[in-house]
């Protein structure tokens, strides 16, 4: 087998994969896309997060719920998906969004000072 | 003297000044760590490489490094391509400038931070480090200079007064600068306020024409303009290599050739190189976690601070100025003891080895800063159709919207991971032909090589470990 054949096997191993793996990717997306939406519960208390969650992690594709309440008006923003919302005490916000994008986003309050609360890590597939 | 000092307070002022904006806004980046398995293939190959390439280097001795030439082709770049990209940089210089002093003080509602921060500082050091430095063919400091002192000729005689500039200050002046510009870059809030980035544009460009005055244009150029150094270096990397003898010539290298020393560094040269490398790695540690809780702790003892008060600066500043000295203390180890290995003056070696630690630095910038670049780097497009923020739309951009979906986080591991080894490798590579070249025989090259590889190694690991790391802000309180 020369230098041709071989470049030309992995060319074509590599345009397969690659193929295959975005036939896969979109197959994901439109499963996803009737099912549920992923539903967080996340309380703001004293301007920081209750309990200790650190980050919110969903899959690329899901459909996604985060439902807020708060002890005071807080301003929520969550950052690069650019959502803003503003939560007042006894009463609940939600922040929905499809996950299209993968990446690690900051959702920071927001008023005197900026804060970040939590992270809503969105992971490919 | 005193004027510089003066411009250096003013400079701090404003951006102490300008604390209402919030820290990070433009820097922020969106990256998921590096998987762990991503980061187990990275280093292995890191050093499988490293193993792999000393055995091959080991059998075959290389030329002396003066005696390579690395061009495959040259050219010279036509003037009206020359004058039309000086034109357009000096237009980009003035539009930044103007919109800074008098477009929307909002911070993505005007061109200058963008421009600046991203299209200019990052994009533009890409374009340096992987097509070609075009930094000294259109630095519109040196192009305006330029053309006033070929106005002023007839009745002047030129705008410059050729003091003698000092053998032994070297590129010091640049050393501050480049630290202040970090300074300004990674710490100074404030930092993404228009108006603060037009008026240290205008004090920069006071400061550079000063210089130009005094000791002249070429001789600024070498010494004191800073971002003609860095971009320099930088551009060593880069495949086109653009020089100018009676007018600009642009040739055709292949990558990482222009690394290779011709000559040693000189001590303040290596001492700028030390420092920039060490800033790349200070940025990316700044935002992991062990950072966070290092600045949460000392918080902690403090009770309650503000976020963007002077402690947190301090703090900052510190790391800013420790993390250079740091990686200045370990290189000057392994060159003292390559210096024991081979018998050879540890002044030459210093200035001989540290270009080869510049392509780990460039791949570990690339993986770090190509998404934000990809994605930040998009708000030019609506900027461009109203750089003021005025509500102009002069090119039909304005509604444009931002993608932050442009580039899978997939896409940036593969990236990151293909960036750090094949930097690893290019990096081992030039400390290999360097030693051959230095060292004459290859047995006390291969010697010599053992501590710079440890060094490298560890670099890399560093650079590997900080991409590893979730992105996180200090939070104290």
């Amino acid at each position: 087998m020369n230098c041709r054949d071989v470049a030309a096997k992995l060319v074509s191993i590599a345009v397969t994969t690659a193929a295959i793996s975005i036939g896969s990717t979109g197959d994901g997306l439109a499963q996803t896309a009737a099912v549920e939406p992923r539903r967080f519960d996340l309380r703001v208390e004293n301007g920081r997060i209750a309990g200790n969650v650190k980050t919110v992690q969903v899959q690329q594709g899901e459909a996604v719920e985060l439902k807020w309440s708060a002890d005071r008006r807080t301003i929520v923003h969550l950052h690069g998906y650019d959502i803003e919302i503003t939560v007042n005490p006894g009463q609940t916000q939600v922040m929905a969004l499809r996950a299209r994008a993968s990446g690690r986003f900051p959702i920071e309050s927001h008023g005197d000072r900026n804060t970040v609360l939590v992270y809503l890590e969105v992971h490919p597939r | 003297m005193k004027r510089a000092a003066t411009c250096v307070a003013a400079f701090i002022a404003l951006a102490v000044l300008g604390g209402e904006a919030r820290a990070h806004a433009l820097a922020q980046r969106y990256d998921l760590p590096l998987p762990l398995g991503y980061f187990l293939a990275a280093s292995s190959a890191a050093v499988v490489m490293t193993f792999v390439l000393l055995a091959l280097f080991w059998r075959h001795s290389d030329e002396p490094i003066e005696a390579r030439d690395d061009t495959i082709l040259r050219r010279t770049v036509p003037d009206l391509v020359v004058a039309g990209l000086q034109l357009l940089a000096v237009l980009m210089l003035t539009l930044v400038v103007a919109a800074g002093l008098f477009g929307n003080p909002a911070t993505f509602k005007n061109i200058a931070p963008v421009a600046v921060w991203v299209t200019w500082w990052v994009g533009f050091g890409f374009l340096t480090a992987f097509i070609g430095n075009l930094w000294p063919l259109i630095n519109p400091w040196s192009s305006i200079f330029g053309v006033v002192e070929k106005l002023a000729r007839p009745r002047t005689g030129g705008l410059s007064f050729h003091v003698h500039y000092p053998r032994w200050l070297g590129v010091w002046p640049s050393c501050g600068l480049f630290l202040l510009f970090a300074w300004l870059e990674l710490v100074a809030p404030g930092r993404d306020v228009p108006r603060n980035i037009a008026i240290a544009i205008l004090i920069y460009s006071a400061f550079t024409w000063v210089g130009f005055a005094i000791f002249g244009r070429d001789t600024w150029l070498k010494r004191g303009e800073v971002f003609s150094i860095y971009f320099g270096l930088f551009g060593r990397f880069a495949p086109l290599n653009f020089t100018h003898d009676s007018r600009w010539c642009v040739s055709l290298r292949p990558f990482a050739t222009g690394l290779l020393p011709r000559t040693p560094l000189e001590p303040s040269m290596t001492a700028f190189t030390l420092l920039m490398l060490g800033t790349v790695t200070v940025d990316g540690f700044m935002e992991t976690p062990l950072w966070a809780m290092a600045v949460e702790r000392v918080f902690a003892s403090y009770g309650s601070v503000d976020a963007n008060s002077w402690m947190y600066m301090a703090m900052q500043t510190a790391l800013l100025i420790a993390g250079p000295l740091m990686l200045a203390g370990l290189y000057l180890v392994v060159v003292a003891l390559m210096a024991r290995i081979s018998g050879l003056k540890l002044a030459n070696l210093s200035g001989l080895f540290v270009l080869s630690l510049i392509p780990i630095a460039i791949a570990y910038h690339l993986s770090h800063y190509f998404s934000l670049f990809a994605v930040a780097g998009q708000f030019i497009i609506p900027l461009a159709s109203d750089p003021f923020g005025y509500g102009w739309d002069l090119f039909g951009t304005t509604l444009y919207r931002i993608d932050i979906g442009i580039v899978d986080a997939k896409s940036i591991w593969y990236l990151s991971v293909i960036a750090i080894v094949t930097g690893h490798v290019i990096a081992v590579w030039i400390g290999h032909v360097t030693a051959c070249s230095v060292f004459g025989d290859t047995r006390t090259a291969g010697r010599s090589q053992y501590p710079m590889l440890v060094l490298m190694v560890c670099y890399t690991m560093l650079s590997l470990w900080i991409l590893a790391q979730p992105i996180v802000e200090p939070n104290p309180r």
